[in-house]
């Protein structure tokens, strides 16, 4: 059983809209777990962390489903926020359809964004414009 | 005592400086065009500062007693600094105006950010703190 960081880099790195933008080799698509690597050459970048997963509790013990809150941060290109919204926008598709359950072929997964900042690096030249997505997933740690 | 009177040696030693090849190095001063994006943002585009262009300079790091450890490892990325001093072989009364987000400054082809910029006491040399930072 894979994690849920495993599932949504597996199922990201097949998503043709995120492909297009981040890239299509499974060993360069750049979506990271936690850290971006240094001295990445080509932006935009998006990491990924997971910053919540309260769990739910019936009679006789855990579910094994449950929302996970996982912050995608994005690491646009350019000299403005506009690569950093496309990928936004190409996240937003994605999570529509990411499946991290045993259900399969449904229309639409209940992944919502709840969060959704810009943000920036200042130090670098030009400033490096960011957006910082956070989101409910609803995983199956048994799927 | 008449200072004017050290600013003609310290003059002939700076051309001996260049003549000896002590400025290997070519600068160049560029300002950010004053335009903006369709976002609001400025456009990133830069022009040559008229005069200011293919400078000598000697481009060295700012100590020589130690190696600049700059690197800042954080859990979402690492940057890392690169500083440099750069001194010119010629004095631009102007100088003081050039730190900040308006300015940078391009030597051999690297370009960085120009975070001070000062005249020396007899107006013969101009010398620049640089940066460059990367993710």
């Amino acid at each position: 059983m894979a994690t849920l960081k495993a599932k949504l880099f597996l199922q990201a790195s097949q998503f043709a809209e995120l492909q297009a933008l981040l890239g299509s080799s499974p060993s360069n698509f750049r979506w990271f777990d936690v850290q971006l690597p240094q001295a990445q050459a080509t932006f935009p970048a998006v990491t990924v962390n997971q910053i919540g997963a309260p769990r739910m509790y019936v009679t006789n013990g855990r579910l094994s489903t449950y929302f996970a809150r996982v912050q995608f941060t994005i690491y646009g290109s350019g000299n403005d926020s506009q690569n950093a919204a496309a990928v936004t926008a190409a996240l937003e598709d994605f999570l529509a359809v990411f499946n991290a359950t045993a259900v399969q072929n449904a229309p639409t997964y209940p992944n919502t964004i709840v969060g959704d900042k810009d943000f920036g690096i200042a130090a670098t030249q030009p400033l490096t414009y960011m957006r910082v997505i956070d989101a409910m997933i609803f995983n199956d740690e048994n799927a | 005592m008449n200072q004017n009177a050290l600013t003609y040696p310290l003059q002939r030693y700076q051309s001996y400086a260049y003549n000896e090849g002590l400025y290997p190095s070519l600068g160049t001063l560029q300002q950010m065009v004053q335009d903006q994006g369709p976002t609001g943002n400025p456009t990133g585009n830069w022009q040559n500062v008229a005069g200011v262009v293919n400078i000598p300079c000697g481009d060295a790091p700012p100590s020589v007693a130690r190696v600049q450890a700059t690197e800042m490892k954080d859990v979402a990325e690492i940057m890392a600094k690169g500083l440099r001093h750069v001194l010119l072989n010629q004095c631009f009364l102007d100088a003081p105006n050039w730190a900040g987000q308006q300015s940078r400054f391009t030597v051999d082809g690297i370009t960085y950010e120009v975070l001070g910029a000062e005249n020396d006491s007899q107006l013969t040399q101009t010398r620049l703190d640089l940066q460059l930072v990367t993710l």
